[in-house]
């Protein structure tokens, strides 16, 4: 196969959490760009409505499926929901995420539950529902959106991340008995609204940018670019393992 | 008169939690041992009154406490009765946890979530006025090797998570001279790992992978939580230690 080939997904089938905004929304139009038809799953309906018409305008199928993923049962019905819509799932991509305001700490139990069940648990019960499919089409993947934030210990929200790595490691081992390969992407800062909190403080940010060799904020794309490559078949070799893409973040200054 | 041993712990006023069995129990030996005054800490008191009568002889002070760590309001109230009884902490140990067998349940995932997670946190930030107030304030947490490699979903995962709360955290209390590390503990032989140790398909992994080629005891992970809580230990923080007769053969 000649190699740009390899980097096509004509025919897949994707499922995408998180992706009315920032990544996710940047990562269901590169799949579809790619030839993937995109299961969009977000809270907020409008906006995912408007994003399937930009899929449908690339000539790709989109299903749009609300969904509140602190909502941990509701998780299996909508892979299931999406899975009849779009005629099977092949792609799973794990990138909704939650902040956390509560640093290292735990004020309130709830949002602490909350935040980890969008980032962890919808993850976990995200794999485990969509196993069966991925298993069905053949050559399945999942990817997970990580942050670095994970490897070098950023409040419980990179704790929570820190557990996406693992779980990562720990399914690839599992699923390959199925034919799935299981990866991650270890975003460094990406120019999203759910960033943008971080970027506003600028002290913050200058410490950020100072560790960081590229001394920038990423665009979504170069996120959605990696999300390609590892769910296409240029990755077949590729599962367990988690890939930074910081702009070369070496390691956080003490504060 | 000898300088004092930094390996020591005279004085130093530790929690420990899971103490009743395993390592927990190891190390309540290994700190009453090396002098220090305990506050322990599990489920029900019935099982800790008989590692109490054990450490005994070593002649420390010793306080049990029966706590279910997974409930939301426990982990603080331990970490004050704990305090009050032992007059201060400089210790803390969580080491309490469940392996979970049915973690991918919702059930079994957020009482994992909540024991193995959320309860050391908690303790930790209860214990935070009292570590300020020590001279030699250290926190441990006993996280398992599988924070690296994943497994038992959501354990190892949840493993990960205290793994990289351990490493932010002294980044974070670093400036407060509170030590915070983590010991990643490979298999080691106590009731929690009974199905694993027996199984066959680990027996294998054992001598194919495993550089010492045996099984952990629950002496080398105390061993490994004294040294840490001791002076010896005084510039390490941020660190999660494995403890695992060597994980090194992994090609």
């Amino acid at each position: 196969m000649p190699i740009l080939e390899r980097f096509r997904l004509n025919g897949r089938r994707a499922f995408v959490t998180g992706a009315s905004r920032g990544i996710g929304r940047a990562i269901g139009l590169a799949l579809a760009e790619a030839g993937a038809d995109v299961a969009l799953t977000a809270r907020n309906e409008g906006r995912l409505n408007a994003l399937a018409a930009e899929v449908e305008a690339l000539g790709r199928r989109a299903v749009v499926v609300p969904l509140d993923l602190g909502d941990l049962e509701a998780v299996g019905p909508a892979i299931d929901a999406a899975a009849d819509a779009l005629g099977g799932l092949s792609i799973l991509v794990n990138n909704a995420g939650a902040t956390y305001r509560g640093g290292f700490g735990i004020d309130d139990p709830a949002e602490f539950d909350r935040m980890f069940d969008i980032n962890l648990g919808a993850v976990l019960f995200g794999c485990q529902a969509a196993r069966p499919h991925l298993a069905a089409a053949g050559a399945g993947v999942i990817v997970n959106i990580g942050s670095i934030a994970g490897t070098k210990g950023a409040g419980l929200y990179g704790a929570s991340k820190q557990g996406v790595h693992a779980l990562t490691r720990g399914f690839s081992r599992e699923y390959a008995n199925d034919g799935i390969r299981v990866v991650a992407l270890a975003p460094g800062q990406v120019d999203t609204d759910m960033t943008a909190r971080v970027r506003a403080n600028p002290a913050e940010l200058n410490t950020m940018l100072h560790h960081t060799a590229q001394a920038r904020v990423a665009d979504p794309s170069e996120i959605a670019a990696a999300v390609v490559y590892l769910a296409s078949p240029a990755a077949d070799f590729v599962t367990g393992t988690t890939i930074a893409i910081d702009g070369g973040r070496d390691f956080f200054a003490r504060r | 008169m000898t300088a004092p041993d930094p390996f020591r712990l005279d004085g130093r006023r530790a929690l420990i939690t899971g103490a009743s069995r395993g390592i927990g129990r190891g190390i309540a030996e290994a700190y009453a041992r090396a002098g220090a005054r305990l506050a322990l800490a599990a489920r029900t008191t019935a099982g800790l009154s008989e590692v109490a009568d054990s450490v005994a002889k070593y002649g420390t002070e010793v306080h049990t406490f029966g706590a279910d760590l997974g409930d939301a309001e426990a982990p603080t109230l331990l970490v004050e009765r704990a305090a009050k009884a032992l007059g201060g902490l400089d210790i803390v140990v969580n080491n309490a946890a469940d392996a979970g067998h049915d973690g991918l349940t919702l059930d079994g995932y957020r009482r994992l979530l909540h024991l193995n997670l959320r309860a050391p946190v908690l303790i930790t930030q209860a214990a935070r006025p009292y570590l300020l107030d020590s001279e030699a304030p250290v926190v441990i947490n006993v996280s398992s090797v599988s924070a690296r490699l994943g497994g038992a979903e959501p354990y190892g995962p949840l493993k990960a998570a205290l793994s990289s709360y351990t490493v932010g955290l002294a980044r974070e209390w670093g400036k407060d001279g509170i030590r915070v590390v983590a010991i990643a503990p490979g298999v080691i032989e106590t009731e929690m790992t009974a199905g694993y140790t027996d199984a066959d398909w680990w027996i294998g992994n054992l001598a194919e992978r495993v550089a010492l080629g045996r099984n952990g005891r629950v002496d080398d992970i105390a061993g490994v939580a004294r040294f840490l809580a001791s002076d010896a230990a005084a510039y390490l923080t941020g660190a999660v230690i494995p403890v695992d007769g060597g994980w090194v053969h992994q090609f």
